[in-house]
């Protein structure tokens, strides 16, 4: 039984309230959009055309939260989605092809059009490629091609992802029965941007000792940039949750009790054992920032003068990457220099806990050297587990104790 | 020596093969990983490209380090014979925008082998508009010029014209052999067909065209040939493992064709030598049907196209455990076969060193329905 909780934020009720309320109002909501959870544009874009954005990956996060997933991804096996696709993917097909109708908050209902962007790992196509197949609903692309070892955006790359844009932007424009208006996009590209501002702000914040915010509360939040971006809702949702973080660095109010250890996540947390971060607060641990929280999403500042070439631009360079923003697909090993020394440092780190994740190779890839670098160069105690993000079915309770225990015991909270 | 003979005797040791010609070549070696590699730019430079397949009978266990088990093992295997040195030959690599494992860990190689030549190139994903065939012919003319930066230089139009030529002509003479296999009694075995394959990736190409024409000529010579009782297609990813076809064909099936990144994949495109080269490369190589560049729909018509000219009775999925992408795509063509082309088909997967008994049994049960 667990005594120690993360003192949840007041912002973070909103967050759920304001959640649930979308999910509502996705069933009288026409036309609706399946879109991935990622820095993709065309989100922003629909939404301001007037279709309505659901997202089946967050829909996976709820379903597993409430143990629903280990069925749904048996019901999607059965059906040839075979269990090394990503547990989002088969949480989704088996909630679609489950007979009983029963789903967590009344389930999403179908989509008109599918979204998807190339930035992310190769399943955002794939998937929504088979979604498209599925429903035999129209596919928007957004093609943003992953750019390895350069700094900056090269030109042609920029060019080539506004145009695509543009194509996207017509195809959604048909759909919708809407036009573009200038004016809507430079208020959802400022909104974009500044809610950038404000993720990174509450990261800062997060550098406090204690800790205002534990990972659970970045990784309920992360839905604003990821899901709300260029919306004004989503930007108050987050200045309520800074002013808020504000108010507790000003009165030293932790987001655990007795804050002891400050450790850094890495990889997607597993969302059906989320009271394992109040494990961790019992014997005094807290997660102030977490890899996918820091380096994936916002990390840096894009100019939003012109709109277009912002959202290009976020949608090509929204992952870290020596400081100047990549595609995801380089983030673990880029993080490794000095960013990684210096946010040991600033957030004054004293461990790591690597989750490996079979589902996710694109957050799992360099794991292993990620918890070798933390052990040999900072001397620090990593903790190493494998678990999937959602697919319960594979998670040994007994085992990860023992992990966990083991940990502990390095860390003098035996 | 037969040409097969000469085919068989290199595939049975690849390596020794490559470290031999390196050493009477005096060029520079670079792996490729996957289809979607021009490597006509490469050979235009000077270098000798190859394909990068792990040698066999080796189990993985340097590359566990770095390499989660939930990874590709095809490309695990790769990593951790590079890691122990079984490629001294090798100056670098070219990693594309592929598959998970190859895109992911291309800036891991670089981490570990931070002296070798590592380079990417994005690709042209599902969306081929003009706009992007645009994009990925910059995207090769800035292969090139890291190609040039690096290794000191250049690529002419008259070199990367001739590289063209000679790649056309080797696309071309596999694609005769394979033409071959549409005959009611095929001259040549999968297995045979795919050592051919395997070592067109990794010989010079202008001496795998003078052995793929001698290899046309006896494969044409009048001969008895046994008329297969069942024929079948494989559909897989990076298939290497020349037991797996020795497997299918001990059943007393023969396999005619493929829908593989080694095989048909590698071979189905040809490159317009005109002016307008890089354009030329783009556009050749962004319809390679991997299921990372296209879309399932697509790889669907390949595959039931490509079933009916070689008049196939089955279909044989043979997919890496860990190959995601080509798993995305399995249930929508598993369905769509069976249903569409009234194909039977089966799925197996396969690992770097596998076990082939259970599969052994699997496709022994397939071959056995498919001559009732
Ligand atoms: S593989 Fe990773 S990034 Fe892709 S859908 Fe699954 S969890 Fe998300
Ligand atoms: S088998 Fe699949 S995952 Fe492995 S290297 Fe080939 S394409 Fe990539």
């Amino acid at each position: 039984m667990l005594t120690v909780k993360t003192k949840r934020l007041e912002s973070a009720r909103t967050l759920s309230a304001a959640i649930r309320k979308i999910y509502q109002e996705v069933w009288t909501s026409r036309p609706l959009a399946w879109s991935v959870n990622s820095s993709n544009p065309l989100n922003d874009i629909s939404r301001i055309l007037g279709i309505h954005v659901a997202y089946p990956e967050n829909y996976a996060c709820v379903c597993t939260a409430q143990h629903l997933s280990g069925k749904y991804c048996t019901i999607a096996e059965a059906h040839n989605y075979k269990p090394e696709l990503c547990s989002y993917i088969r949480n989704n097909f088996g909630y679609l092809l489950a007979k009983d109708g029963n789903h967590p908050m009344g389930g999403i209902p179908e989509p008109d059009v599918l979204l998807s962007v190339s930035n992310g790992c190769l399943n955002f196509i794939k998937w929504f490629d088979a979604l498209r197949l599925y429903f035999d609903k129209p596919l928007v692309l957004l093609n943003t091609p992953h750019r390895l070892f350069e700094y900056d955006v090269p030109g042609y790359y920029l060019e080539y992802v506004i145009k695509e844009l543009e194509i996207c932007i017509d195809k959604l424009e048909k759909i919708s029965g809407n036009k573009l208006t200038g004016r809507k996009m430079r208020e959802a590209a400022y909104y974009s941007r500044e809610q950038g501002k404000y993720w990174r702000k509450l990261l800062e914040l997060n550098k406090t000792v204690p800790a205002p915010m534990n990972l659970s509360d970045l990784a309920n939040l992360i839905f604003i940039p990821t899901s709300l971006s260029g919306t004004a809702f989503g930007l108050d949702l987050l200045k309520e949750a800074a002013a808020e973080v504000q108010q507790r660095v000003r009165n030293k109010v932790g987001a655990i009790p007795e804050e002891r250890h400050r450790l850094v996540m890495f990889n997607i947390p597993p969302w059906y054992r989320l009271d394992f971060v109040n494990r961790f607060a019992e014997r005094g641990c807290v997660f102030p920032f977490g890899d996918y929280l820091r380096y994936v999403w916002c990390t840096q500042d894009i100019d939003d003068s012109d709109p277009m070439e912002h959202f290009a631009r976020k949608a090509l360079s929204f992952g870290h990457n020596g400081g100047y923003g990549a595609t995801i697909a380089e983030t673990l090993y880029s993080c490794m220099g000095d960013r990684l020394a210096k946010d040991i440092k600033d957030f004054k780190i004293d461990g790591a806990v690597i989750a490996i994740n079979k589902s996710c190779k694109i957050m799992s890839t360099g794991g292993l050297d990620i918890a070798r670098l933390i052990r040999e160069k900072f001397r620090l105690p990593v903790l190493v587990i494998d678990v999937d993000q959602a697919d319960e079915r594979t998670y040994s309770d007994a085992e990860i104790k023992q992990r966990y225990d083991a940990f502990f015991e390095t860390i003098g909270e035996a | 020596m037969t040409a097969i003979k000469k085919i068989s005797q290199i595939a049975g040791d690849i390596r020794a093969y490559l470290i031999n010609a390196h050493q009477k070549s005096g060029k520079k070696f670079l792996g490729v990983m996957h289809p979607v590699v021009p490597q006509e730019l490469l050979y235009a430079a000077g270098l000798h490209p190859f394909r990068l397949f792990p040698f066999a009978g080796e189990p993985i266990t340097a590359a566990r380090a770095h390499l989660h088990v939930d990874t590709s093992s095809i490309f695990r295997a790769i990593w951790d014979q590079v890691l122990k040195g079984h490629y001294p030959f090798m100056e670098g690599v070219v990693l594309p925008e592929s598959c998970e494992t190859v895109t992911y860990f291309a800036r891991g190689w670089m981490y570990h082998r931070p002296d070798d030549f590592v380079a990417t190139i994005a690709g042209v994903r599902f969306s081929k508009t003009p706009n992007g065939l645009n994009f990925f012919s910059k995207e090769l003319e800035s292969l090139a010029g890291t190609v040039e930066k690096f290794f000191g230089t250049t690529i002419s139009a008259d070199s990367l014209s001739h590289a063209i030529g000679v790649y056309n002509k080797n696309r071309e003479l596999i694609r005769a052999v394979y033409d071959l296999r549409k005959s009611e009694s095929p001259p040549i075995s999968g297995v045979d067909a795919l050592k051919t394959v395997m070592v067109s990736h990794v010989m010079d190409k202008e001496e795998n065209n003078q052995l793929l024409e001698t290899l046309l000529k006896e494969l044409k010579s009048p001969g008895e040939r046994p008329k297969p009782k069942t024929r079948l297609m494989v559909s897989g990813p990076c298939i290497t493992d020349i037991r797996l076809l020795e497997t299918l064909e001990a059943s007393g099936a023969i396999v005619v064709t493929d829908d593989t990144n080694m095989g048909s994949r590698s071979f189905s495109h040809t490159v317009d030598n005109g002016h307008n080269q890089f354009m030329a490369l783009a556009k050749a190589y962004e319809m390679v049907p991997c299921p990372f560049s296209i879309s399932a729909e697509n790889r669907l018509a390949y595959i039931i196209k490509m079933a009916a000219e070689y008049r196939v009775d089955g279909l044989v999925f043979a997919i890496e455990k860990a190959c995601e992408s080509e798993k995305m795509d399995f249930p929508y063509l598993e369905k769509e076969i069976r249903t569409k082309a009234r194909l039977p088909v089966t799925f197996i997967e396969t690992e770097y060193l596998c076990d082939m008994a259970p599969i052994r049994t699997r496709i022994d049960a397939f071959v056995e329905s498919l001559m009732k």
